[in-house]
């Protein structure tokens, strides 16, 4: 069903990004899977053909953004808790130590692989509405899968082809040159390459992983580096020149995680020595262990750094990195706009309230019971009651978000493939994730019976049906992929943290990580 | 430079012009030595060819099989078919290594034309070929060339009324070379030069090349084929000397590649002469300022000289060809041009270098890199004729280390023996890093054989980027033997490698390069190296002594990250002077001695240490955070 959206409109638009106005934004009916914005008109501005009877969600005084982007998750991750090894005695040098230490993999991998394992769908469920509550619209990190999961509600930037080839690869693990010189290779065809590089402190080994990425050929406008904390001014600067050398207008994009930088090495990614020499930045939240929970709380780490550290960074700049800023970097390569409300940009839309007069300054001090409305591909998909009803939504199951209730959309698994699914609840899908803590192993080996066709689980696997199989994208250890317990082991598995960046996750972050109490003043956002 | 023409067209005048005195007079073989040697080579083939399987499956024929069946009508084939055949047979494999020479009457000579064709891509990607060098000291070619206008920088449209493109086509289904751009890259070559002892003569008496001239008219011009005396067989190829059992080049390229100096650098030609080589020390006072090459005793392998790029002035290396023996004095004057260079960036060119001498080529990598090098591995084809070799009670190819894995083949099914480099890992890395600047080498398919490991090691050692003008190098990835070193590997077994009558040769791939690093266990063969970066080359490159290709290349340097390290010992006392590092480590006697900050930021740093009294070695090793960027070795 085609909506409207009235309210302060923050449409990012290209050329004009600091720009708001009272105005409306144009949804279309998405069922016929365009999901593009018709139009974004100030209010007073004549409607455009075919919206004359759609109905109009007036928000009041709200700011209606576009959706919000998170370049860099670990989905199948996204349960579980900030994680730390005891007794470590100083923060770790690169990406390639933590996964060795004792607890990664009873607290990290086993648990992770077990809830992928038993309850994939429940889980992608359960991280995507996780996501939906901090507004993110799109975000990267999805596990690999056999086949789409029953509700896709965020957009998979993993797996985006607008009709034709999928044109990002991604790699979360560190390639070698070979490897390198094949994603070259498509950067040189305009495609796009999501890669994790230099993860680690200033000057550890892992800078090397950048002299790959450049000897190979990979410094491109299309390359989308995820961390480079490891690298400096330097490095950046080489970036800039070898992609004006390529002739690229501009050198590309990093995307900045740091709760996770400090949480696990002490230190961020010089960003201002990035944006020095032009290279874009976005925002990512990492995973359960060692990020934060949706973007919401990213923006928060990033504002307390670039004060912390000096490095001036506004309140709109900040905005950018998690709207137009990724959506120029993800758009270039697929040929869409996006992270922007324009005319034929994808129509995914967030909705907060108004929490400060200043759009900017409001995004970034949101808290999730401030999200009011996403919409994904046109699709409202998260919601108060009232709006997403408003705006067409059938079918929902309620959300609790802290003291706040949401609305969401969710259809039982095994009924993906019928033209009429049976809803889902929000409440099932928790459970379904809890009764796998309950009982890790039986909940393992009724998952595999029943991908071995010898059993069905109902609303999980019905019969005949193609049951989703996923697969994590982190190392479960020393150069290998999160792998399962051993056999009989049961496996300790955390309960269902809540969605927002409560005061019981507040409360983990005290004297834990290599932060030096900078992350503490997450509280002073929240009180 | 007179001298050096009037001596070049002496030289061409010495051979009579028409085609009939240059073929082969020589009686016919007798049916049973046409068994002779196509038994021979079919020996050889099934027997020791190391790429037999690859081809096998690339081409999807088998030329044993085709052999035997030429060798059913031996008695009702014509002489030059029964050649052409074999040869053509062979040739289908794409293999520059592996080649029937035929009855050497031919041999010694070199078929030119005075003009050297190169090509470019325009922005649509349709080619132009270019004379980018005419020689016209020959009187009667002088002559023509003159009055018809015909100037370097013309452009060709038509060779013998047929479209120049198309005629490249043409000569390409002839030659070797595992991709087509491979084979188009030689065919240009071979339209003007095609070394005898290794080619069929032209067809046809003269060509009538069709061109444009600079102010756009068209103009035609003839010109006869020439047949000079030119050195034909590689001298790394040679049995003597301690590198005997590493030869890895193109002969036939080799002996183009002599034919073009002769032709267009005659100067050179002539001061290749070892009585009139000069030093490298007198070729630094006159030529280093000038910005002119500077060459020494191996003035037909390397030359260097600086360069200004658009983004600022580097060294630029030429490796013409790795035909040596003396690799030591090889390494020796390539460090020594080294010292005359700008230490803050090397352009390495390799382009049409058809390889030589393996040891020359893997062991320069050391000193470009703080690393230490791997050099590339080499396999042999596990058969009984290579057991038998390997066995051999003298041993003169030296092929025991592979002999318990060709035996072991014979249990485990394996087709291949084990791996193993060529070139000793320790003399891979004598010596050391060198040159402290970043390094960009740039090949193309005409970068062949030992040229193809030179490429393999750059990227495999991570020394520096790679650029190749074109898809990839040549594909050349073996190690050669000449039918010397077959024999010479089965002295002693009772194996038989007959001479052939006539003086009819080959030459075979006999180890097989494997690579290694990330690439490990890719072959090379009919593959290639590609670049980090690939180019095209443009018209300004042809015309203008490659000033696009330079200053992308130096756009390249300019990029990297710079960093340099320099050292001093006296009276025990060692100074290290340092750019752009942040630590410098210090090991004495192969033992960890001290280690210690310096400024990353300052222009220059320093750090001093006493060393012991009774040091024999020093590694220094210069940081940046925890990578190694400088590499210095002194002693023992």
């Amino acid at each position: 069903m085609a909506f409207v959206l009235e309210g302060r409109v923050v449409p990012l638009a290209s050329g004009n990004e600091r720009r708001t106005f009272n105005g409306r934004v144009y949804v279309p009916d998405s069922s016929d899977g365009v999901g593009r914005i018709e139009a974004v008109k100030r209010s007073g501005q004549a409607v455009p053909a075919g919206y004359a009877n759609a109905p109009v969600v007036d928000v009041g005084d709200a700011f209606i953004y576009p959706g919000l982007i998170d370049l860099h998750s670990h989905l199948g991750y996204n349960t579980l808790p900030l994680w730390t090894q005891p007794n470590e005695p100083r923060p770790f040098l690169h990406h390639d130590i933590w996964p060795g230490r004792s607890s990664y993999k009873p607290r990290v991998s086993w648990p992770a692989w077990v809830l992928a394992k038993a309850a994939p769908e429940a889980l992608l469920n359960y991280v995507q509405v996780r996501a939906l509550a901090g507004g993110t619209t799109a975000i990267q990190g999805w596990p690999s899968a056999n086949r789409r999961p029953a509700n896709q509600l965020v957009r998979n930037i993993d797996d985006q082809r607008f009709g034709g080839d999928d044109r990002i690869r991604t790699s979360t693990l560190t390639l070698d040159l070979d490897g390198l010189r094949d994603r070259a290779e498509r950067l040189r065809q305009g495609m796009g390459f999501i890669y994790h590089c230099a993860e680690g402190q200033q000057g550890s080994r892992v800078t090397e992983e950048f002299d790959d990425v450049a000897t190979a050929g990979c410094l491109r406008q299309g390359l989308i580096a995820i961390h480079c904390c490891a690298v400096g001014e330097s490095e950046f600067e080489k970036w800039k020149n070898r992609a004006a050398l390529a002739n690229d207008p501009a050198p590309g994009t990093i995307v900045w995680s740091p709760f996770s930088n400090l949480w696990l090495y002490g230190q961020t990614t010089e960003i201002p020595f990035a944006r020095q020499h032009d290279i874009a930045v976005c925002l990512g939240t990492d995973w359960g262990p060692s990020g934060t929970k949706n973007l919401l709380g990213e923006l928060k780490v990033a504002r307390l750094c670039s004060d912390e550290y000096g490095w001036g960074l506004s309140d709109f700049e900040l905005v950018e990195m998690v709207t137009a800023t990724p959506g120029n970097a993800l758009g270039r390569c697929w040929n869409v706009t996006t992270g922007r409300l324009e005319p034929n940009a994808l129509a995914d839309v967030a909705v907060f309230a108004r929490r400060a007069s200043s759009a900017w300054k409001n995004l970034v001090e949101a808290r999730e019971e401030d999200v009011l409305l996403v919409a994904v591909n046109g699709k409202p998909v998260y919601g108060t009651n009232e709006l997403m009803r408003r705006s067409g939504a059938r079918r929902t199951t309620s959300v609790r978000v802290g003291s706040a209730r949401r609305r969401t959309v969710l259809i039982n698994a095994a009924d993906k493939d019928l033209p009429s699914p049976r809803s889902w609840t929000w409440s099932k899908t928790l459970a379904q994730l809890h009764a796998v803590r309950d009982d890790p192993i039986g909940a393992v080996d009724n998952a595999a019976m029943a991908y071995a066709g010898v059993a069905t689980l109902p609303d999980i696997v019905g019969p005949g049906d193609d049951p989703l199989i996923i697969d994590l994208d982190m190392p479960g250890g020393l150069g290998v992929i999160a792998g399962p317990p051993p056999a009989g082991h049961v496996t300790d598995i955390p309960r269902m943290p809540s969605l927002r960046h409560d005061r019981n996750w507040r409360a983990t972050i005290k004297d834990r990580g290599w932060h030096e109490g900078l992350l503490d003043q997450l509280d002073s956002f929240y009180t | 430079m007179k001298d050096a023409i009037s001596a070049v067209a002496a030289r061409l005048a010495e051979v009579p012009r028409e085609l009939r005195a240059i073929a082969p007079v020589v009686r016919e073989l007798t049916p049973v030595e046409r068994y002779q040697v196509i038994d021979t080579i079919i020996m050889l083939l099934d027997g020791l060819y190391a790429h037999l399987p690859q081809k096998r499956a690339m081409y999807g024929h088998d030329p044993v099989q085709r052999l035997r069946v030429v060798q059913q009508r031996v008695d009702n084939i014509d002489e030059s078919d029964f050649h052409r055949t074999i040869a053509e047979i062979l040739t289908d494999l794409r293999d520059a290594h592996t080649r029937y020479l035929g009855p050497r009457a031919s041999a010694g000579k070199i078929a030119v034309l005075p003009l050297l064709v190169e090509t470019y891509d325009d922005a649509n990607g349709d080619p132009h070929f270019i004379a980018t060098k005419i020689f016209d000291g020959d009187p009667e070619h002088g002559a023509a060339i003159r009055d018809a206008g015909f100037d370097s920088g013309c452009e060709i449209t038509h060779w013998n009324a047929v479209p120049i493109a198309r005629a490249v086509e043409l000569y390409s289904e002839r030659e070797t070379g595992g991709r087509p751009d491979a084979r188009r890259a030689r065919a240009l070559e071979s339209l003007t030069i095609r070394p005898l002892r290794y080619a069929l003569p032209p067809d046809e008496e003269w060509v009538i090349i069709s061109f444009i001239r600079k102010d756009g008219s068209h103009g035609e011009v003839r010109l006869g084929w020439r047949f000079p005396r030119l050195p034909d067989v590689p001298v790394s190829a040679d049995l003597d000397g301690s590198a005997r059992r590493a030869y890895a080049g193109n002969p036939a390229a080799e002996s183009a590649r002599v034919a073009k100096k002769f032709l267009f650098a005659p100067e050179q030609w002539l001061a290749s002469d070892a009585d009139r080589l000069i030093s490298l020390a007198d070729s630094f006072a006159r030529h280093k300022e000038k910005g002119e090459w500077i060459t020494g005793r191996f003035q037909d392998n390397a030359a260097a000289r600086i360069v200004e790029t658009s983004a600022g002035r580097f060294g630029y290396m030429r490796l013409w060809s790795f035909d040596l023996r003396d690799d030591d004095g090889f390494i020796a004057e390539i460090v020594a041009m080294l010292d005359e260079l700008p230490r803050t960036g090397l352009i390495i060119d390799l382009r049409g270098n058809p390889g030589g001498l393996i040891w020359a080529a893997e062991r320069m990598l050391q000193l470009f890199t703080p690393n230490r090098v791997e050099p590339t591995r080499f396999s042999i084809l596990a058969t009984d004729l290579t057991r038998t070799m390997a066995a051999a009670p003298q041993g003169a190819m030296q092929l025991s280390p592979w002999q318990r894995s060709l035996n072991a083949a014979v249990t485990n099914g394996e087709i291949y023996a084990r791996e193993l480099p060529l070139t000793p890992v320790s003399l891979c890395n004598d010596r050391g890093q060198y040159y402290p600047g970043p390094v960009v080498a740039i090949v193309d398919a005409n970068t062949y054989s030992a040229g193809d490991l030179f490429a393999a090691g750059f990227v495999d050692n991570r020394v520096g980027i790679l650029v190749s003008v074109g898809d990839a190098t040549g594909a050349g990835g073996a190690n050669v033997w000449f039918p010397e070193h077959i024999k010479r590997a089965l002295t002693g077994t009772g194996y038989d490698v007959p001479d052939l009558p006539h003086g009819i040769s080959y030459t075979f791939s006999f180890r097989r390069a494997v690579r290694i690093g990330d690439a490990a266990g890719m072959s090379i063969e009919d593959l290639g190296v590609s670049g980090h970066e690939r180019r095209s080359l443009t018209k300004r490159d042809l015309t203008d002594g490659n000033k696009d290709l330079l200053d992308y290349c130096g756009g390249l340097l300019a990029s990297e990250i710079v960093t340099d390290m320099d050292y001093e010992i006296a009276d025990n006392q060692l100074v290290v002077r340092t750019q752009g590092l942040s630590r410098v480590d210090v090991f004495v006697n192969d033992h960890p001695f001290d280690s210690g900050p310096v400024d990353r930021t300052a222009e220059y740093d320093e750090l001093t240490r006493r060393l012991p009294e009774d040091w024999r070695s020093i590694e220094i090793a210069g940081l940046v955070g925890d990578t190694v960027r400088q590499r210095r070795r002194v002693g023992p």
